[in-house]
């Protein structure tokens, strides 16, 4: 059977993701619960790095927020979860990160990209901060209580967020706005001269990016029960996208996917077997990711795949 | 009234002045050369028209409208496109999807995706391009690489196209290629300002010609009496024998 | 840059896995002292002596010596000093290590008065980042006085509101932003 020719066929291309996506969304009715809690924290880390790509791969300008909008949307939930029905409160988060975003961008963005990596990179602190002395001084008390949800409804929630951002990312990169965000990243000035609006063009996708963190932070909220700023606002959350990024490869848009999806199973393997030593194994593997797998595993699987079919090709 | 004029325009950098109370007219469909030694503010000039950079004083209007401290994308969507000295054709994308974008952002806004698709391939076949759509722009060769720099600025439907040394570095054919591409261009109504170091080039596609050092203007008229003129030949063209080359 | 967060990872888990993770502290120099008719804490001032030889001799080590003028050339223009001899591996290595030299006798200085844990640097690192926009980025002079300004910000707005400092760092680094972000010395 000629492999190639099979992978390459666009049934294939479209009924295999269509198969993954019904086995996924009967999971919980077969899979022990476990399987469905790691799902579900495997989703959360695709939606935030298929997000971070989202805006960070085309234009090059590395976001250190995510943590920020992430823990916007927890808070979000928490605040709202008793007074709104699940959904409104899961709109809301994503609405107010994506209000945040739109006023980090509109500052930062039109400036120099070092001077967005350096703000958002401290974005996370500022708002730790702030709400720590928000909640010490003026409401009195640290941390809240959310209201929990069961583990199923948290799963299914996920894999809608998921769905719907791959959705807006396969769109958005077909339409002349990705065609806009991706001139933008190669060549800023010729493309403000060719007529595109580079600074709208920025600050809305990154703000579109902060909706679907915040959203999934909204949705994860209900599983801690509990939180506080320290546990929201969790500068992990800003690194690790990037690291799954880069790691899984962000030319395609199965990349930051297959990264995330391998670094979080990766992740929960690590911390049964190793408690201690895992986050220095992480440390090490995005030290050695940056500095030698420069297209991730995308870059990596596209060699192979040239390697075949070149081989195929000789072969006839 | 001319499709362009400028008066009093100014821009320093630091303490020298790149341009300097400059005033200037062109009229529609001509073609004006701009000539100059080096660091005369031809460039620069062409990044005030263009709002790459915002002019310390003075007044810009295209089509009697005020188009000064204006964003480039804005002044774009009025009917100017331009070429950069450095080519900068967006390097990993096809050379098709780089003319595709000034078919969706340019002047005509609202194409639908086919009629750009179109529209692009058509800007293409005009300037000899078709053969190598699919190509990453990045491989072209540096004279395509400019070419396409003009398929994309006329894909967004300009009525003022700013040529910023489209010829620099090319071999004597491709000289004579580029040149009857203006030609053509200018066929379709498009008032063009050229600057250019060729001055076989210039001197044959341009019906007038101004000449700027240091930011000023020293001389202005017809290819004729450019190359006549003392001043221009003292500061510029050097003795009457290089002129021609 | 990323790396160079990969490599704070790294070394902040390496000190929990030695040390633990708790706060720490030692008592030094904690007598008070009258200077000026006011009175501060001794290891404060002498924090500040520090502070002041440390940023001397580097300014005096770029202004004048032959690897100080190499390292201000790579930062202007890294190929042109490339062409004039200058190693510019050798040298971008060797401003990594003086900034971590810096870095390393900062903390020290600053364990003498406050209490320590591993994962204090990433709030430090931030408001260095602060610093060095508000003075101008590439001015070593503007960073000085960026410094200044900014701890006596810090001062006044921890005397009146406690646990605000960061927010009022914050705060004027948005208005840096909108208003001059080259800073006070930038070009």
């Amino acid at each position: 059977m000629d492999i190639v020719r099979v992978i390459s066929k666009r049934s294939f291309v479209l009924g295999l993701p269509l198969l993954i996506l019904i086995l996924l969304a009967t999971s919980p009715l077969y899979a022990p619960p476990y399987t469905v809690i790691l799902l579900t924290s495997i989703f959360m880390y695709i939606i935030i790095t298929v997000s971070w790509t989202m805006f960070s791969g085309p234009t090059g300008y590395i976001s250190l927020a995510s943590a920020a909008f992430f823990g916007v949307g927890i808070y979000t939930s928490a605040i709202l979860g008793k007074a709104l029905p699940l959904p409104l409160v899961i709109c809301m988060g994503g609405l107010v990160s994506f209000c945040l975003a739109l006023l980090v961008g509109a500052l930062t963005l039109r400036l120099r990209g070092i001077y967005f990596v350096m703000f958002t990179f401290g974005l996370v602190e500022l708002l730790l901060h702030f709400i720590l002395w928000w909640e010490v001084n003026i409401t009195g008390t640290t941390g809240r209580v959310v209201p929990t949800v069961s583990n199923t409804t948290v799963y299914y929630l996920m894999l809608i967020i998921f769905v719907i951002l791959m959705l807006t990312t396969y769109l958005i990169k077909r339409s002349k706005y990705g065609l806009a965000l991706q001139s933008v990243g190669q060549e800023e000035d010729a493309a403000a001269h060719t007529g595109v609006n580079v600074t709208m063009v920025k600050v809305m996708t990154f703000a579109v990016s902060a909706f679907f963190m915040g959203a999934a932070g909204a949705i994860m909220a209900t599983r801690w029960t509990y939180i506080d700023p320290r546990i929201a606002f969790n500068p992990l959350i800003s690194f690790l996208p990037v690291l799954m990024a880069i790691f899984g490869g962000m030319g395609q848009l199965y990349g930051p996917v297959i990264g995330a999806a391998i670094f979080t199973y990766l992740e929960e393997f690590l911390i049964t077997r190793f408690p201690y030593y895992y986050m220095l194994i992480f440390g090490i593997i995005m030290v050695v990711a940056i500095l030698y797998l420069p297209n991730g595993l995308v870059g990596v699987i596209q060699k192979l795949w040239k390697r075949i079919s070149e081989r195929k090709h000789a072969d006839t | 009234m001319p499709i362009l004029e400028g008066k009093g325009v100014t821009k320093y950098f630091g303490g020298l002045a790149a341009v300097s109370n400059l005033d200037f007219n062109v009229e529609r469909g001509e073609a004006l050369g701009l000539i100059g030694p080096n660091g005369a503010g031809k460039t620069t000039l062409f990044n005030l028209i263009s709002a790459a950079l915002v002019p310390k004083s003075g007044i810009i209007r295209f089509k009697g409208e005020n188009i000064t401290g204006l964003k480039p994308y804005k002044i774009c969507r009025m009917g100017v496109a331009r070429t950069f000295q450095t080519v900068k054709v967006f390097p990993d994308m096809p050379v098709l999807n780089n003319v595709v974008l000034g078919s969706y952002f340019g002047t005509s806004t609202n194409m639908s995706s086919a009629d750009a698709a179109r529209e692009a391939a058509e800007t293409l076949e005009f300037v000899g391009l078709s053969g190598v759509k699919a190509t990453p722009a990045k491989d072209l060769t540096l004279a395509n690489q400019k070419r396409l720099e003009v398929a994309r600025a006329l894909a967004t439907d300009p009525e003022l196209l700013l040529l910023d040394e489209i010829m620099a570095g090319l071999n004597p054919a491709e000289v004579g290629q580029a040149m009857e591409l203006v030609t053509r261009i200018r066929e379709k109504g498009i008032t063009i300002i050229m600057i250019e170091h060729v001055m076989k080039a210039i001197m044959n596609v341009c019906e007038r010609i101004m000449v700027l050092h240091h930011g000023a203007k020293i001389a202005e008229g017809t290819p004729q009496e450019i190359t006549t003129s003392k001043k221009v030949v003292e500061v510029y063209l050097g003795e009457k024998a290089h002129a021609g080359s | 840059m990323l790396a160079s967060f990969g490599l704070l990872f790294i070394i902040q888990n390496v000190a929990i896995l030695i040390w633990g993770a708790d706060i720490k502290g030692y008592s030094y120099l904690a007598f008070p002292v009258n200077f000026g008719g006011t009175v501060f804490a001794a290891n404060r001032l002498v924090t500040l002596g520090f502070a002041i030889i440390i940023g001397l001799v580097f300014y005096l080590f770029l202004a004048r010596t032959r690897l100080g003028k190499a390292i201000r050339a790579a930062a202007q223009d890294p190929s042109a000093a490339g062409l004039m001899g200058v190693n510019i591996n050798q040298v971008l290595a060797l401003c990594f290590g003086f900034g971590a030299l810096m870095a390393g006798l900062g903390g020290t200085l600053i364990s003498i008065s406050y209490q320590i844990q591993p994962t204090m640097g990433l709030e430090y690192t931030v408001i260095a980042l602060i610093v060095i926009v508000l003075g101008g980025l590439g001015s070593i002079p503007g960073s000085f006085i960026g410094g200044f300004l900014l701890g006596l910000v810090g001062s006044i707005v921890t005397y009146i509101q406690p646990g605000l400092s960061l927010v009022a760092y914050y705060v004027i680094f948005m208005l840096l932003l909108v208003a001059k972000p080259t800073g006070i010395l930038g070009k």
